[in-house]
């Protein structure tokens, strides 16, 4: 089964890119899961043989709202460029650790939507709304496509 | 980290800017002149949270709710030490079975603290990884058990506290809602089964490599008669303090320093002080049940145990003690009549002393006649824990002065990571800095 997990808190900012998604996503028709980013129980959350795609806050240097995307199985993530999740153990090392005790799922795509600001109680800039808008779009029209699901994403 | 390149030098400065693995934000600057420690300060820089004052005004059934909040791997030590101190102040008195309940989610938030603590923060530094991530590539066997062990702390939190994280079911008085005995039932053959698994654990903790450091600790830790000790005893030491909470305050005292946002804690008269795993193992020995003395002997723990170090071998008997209590609560247990006790609100003040994971925390709250809270004071037990880590470094760094600075550095990590430092609560990273003059 292919699994949407939509990572961080809505409550600090930009940090709640992930989990802004997710909301878009289920508006749209689709199944998506909100977490925290915890790395230990996402890692609970797949089954070897699913499809895993996680959206989170990212901080790799780019411009806010930038979105890029990568498979962390073929190439593993860059520790200093994926750490903006709530605790020290976030996704890159839920699926490092996966990877060393052999429980990867099938797939993961990971969308990552740079960040700049994680002021408890403030709300997301408009660059990281709008990358939310595209990152949800995006996974909806690909899965409408091979799903046959009615999608009109926006954005 | 920088500055830890030089091999043997007589002075100079380590500093480690974002120290992992502990819990929250601090740093650590060790000065050293001439094989000297000239200076030792655990910075916690993280901006106080001002807890106590948030909850002026607020009533206090808004209070356990609140505190949880102060932290996301010790929330039942500040839901359980409010209530038994606002529980206290009206002369409440619990259901027996809300009290087992009770013991059941403080021991499964035991099992989740430890557990994290042992493997992910504290075993990688004893093996030589640099995280839970390396260490679990070479033992798979371990990691794996690790995080079953963790995942079933989690669950029993879930099914008493409605959540894993920040549980919503305690009130005072008892519970919201108590679970029914088929609740709880298919926990047993798990805990039974993770009882194995924590003991075949202590025998792998037990192979660890030690440093040798001894230090003549005052431990501070609760003491029931018949317990192993969680929500209630007086406070005593193994120099002689036994004290009821509401004396706390009469002998022991918060200091400001400059260098930390957290304030030192101090016995009245006498100096720092350790709480904690080792303080509770080395002062409550006796009332641990035979599986955990049995976990004990395994892993090489004897009372008394003065090595900080060890604290790591303390944890892995507690988690066994936690695994059996809750095992021991579930087979006793019958839902109460109901799952709260009555009360009548009236102006008082109470205080209440629990065993946190890392040691103990000393809430008092000061309530009006309709129970809005005048005065809250609330003690984590890292504050009370900070002065001795400073301590121990200053003793423990002689030791190793000629260790190359990279070795040195890694060390003295270690050497605070044998107090669990929950600096979130304390007021989050730890930077360690060491200096050479």
């Amino acid at each position: 089964m292919t699994l949407i997990i939509g990572c961080g808190n809505s409550d600090r900012g930009d940090d709640g890119a992930g989990v802004l998604v997710a909301r878009r996503l289920r508006q749209l028709g689709l199944d998506a899961l909100e977490h925290s980013g915890d790395g230990l129980a996402l890692m609970e959350l797949w089954n070897i043989d699913d499809e895993v795609i996680l959206v989170d806050a990212m901080q790799s240097g780019a411009n806010r709202g930038t979105v890029l995307t990568w498979d962390p199985i073929a190439h593993p993530l860059c520790a200093e460029s994926y750490r903006c999740s709530t605790h020290a153990f976030g996704p890159r090392e839920a699926i490092e650790l996966a990877r060393a005790l052999d429980r990867l799922p099938a797939r993961i795509q990971i969308y990552g939507i740079e960040a700049a600001s994680f002021e408890p109680g403030e709300a997301p800039c408009r660059e990281v709304l709008e990358a939310v808008e595209r990152v949800a779009g995006e996974i909806a029209l690909t899965l409408s496509s091979s799903q046959e699901l009615d999608i009109h994403p926006l954005g | 980290m920088s500055d830890a390149t030089e091999p043997r030098k007589k002075s100079g400065t380590i500093k480690v800017d974002y120290m992992a693995r502990v819990e929250g934000e601090a740093s650590l600057l060790i000065k050293l002149k001439a094989d000297r420690v000239q200076d030792v300060k655990l910075k916690i820089f993280e901006p106080p949270r001002l807890f106590e004052a948030l909850l002026h005004g607020r009533h206090f059934t808004e209070v356990p709710d609140i505190t949880s909040r102060i932290c996301g791997i010790c929330p039942v030590a500040y839901q359980m030490t409010a209530v038994h101190s606002i529980e206290r102040a009206l002369g409440i008195t619990i259901d027996p079975m809300v009290r087992l309940l009770r013991r059941m989610l403080y021991a499964a938030e035991w099992i989740e603290s430890h557990v994290l603590h042992i493997y992910m923060l504290h075993a990688p530094d004893f093996l030589g990884y640099r995280d839970f991530v390396e260490l679990a590539k070479d033992y798979p066997k371990e990691a794996t058990e690790a995080l079953r062990l963790k995942k079933l702390g989690n669950r029993i939190m879930a099914i008493l506290g409605g959540r894993e994280i920040h549980p919503v079911s305690v009130t005072v008085g008892g519970f919201h809602k108590t679970p029914s005995k088929a609740d709880l039932l298919p926990l047993v053959e798990e805990l039974k089964a993770a009882l194995d698994i924590a003991l075949a654990k202590a025998k792998f903790l037990g192979g660890f490599e030690f440093p040798d450091f001894e230090q003549a600790y005052e431990f501070v830790a609760l003491s029931h008669p018949s317990e192993y000790p969680l929500n209630e005893g007086r406070l005593v030491s193994n120099r002689g303090l036994n004290i009821d909470a509401s004396q706390y305050e009469d002998r022991f005292v918060e200091q400001h320093v400059k260098h930390s946002h957290a304030l030192h804690s101090i016995i009245r008269g006498r100096d720092s002080y350790q709480v904690g795993p080792l303080a509770r193992f080395n002062l409550n020995y006796s009332k641990l049940p035979e599986v955990a003395q049995q976990a004990a002997d395994i892993c090489g723990l004897r009372v008394p145990c003065l090595n900080p170090f060890k604290s790591i071998l303390a944890r892995a008997v507690e988690t066994v003690f936690a695994l059996d209590e809750a095992l021991r609560a579930i087979q006793a247990y019958e839902p109460p009549p109901a799952p709260k006790a009555s009360y009548e609100v009236r102006a008082a003040t109470g205080q209440a002393i629990t065993e946190a994971p890392r040691g103990i925390q000393y809430n008092r709250y000061s309530f009006d006649d309709k129970g809005m809270i005048l005065s809250a004071r609330i003690v984590p037990p890292t504050s009370q824990n900070q002065k001795r880590i400073e301590d121990d470094l200053r003793a423990f760094v002689p030791s190793i002065i000629e260790q190359p600075m990279e070795e040195l550095t890694r060390r003295c990590e270690q050497a605070v990571r044998n107090y669990d430092p929950c600096i979130s609560c304390a007021t989050h990273f730890l930077k360690v800095k060491m200096e050479r003059e």
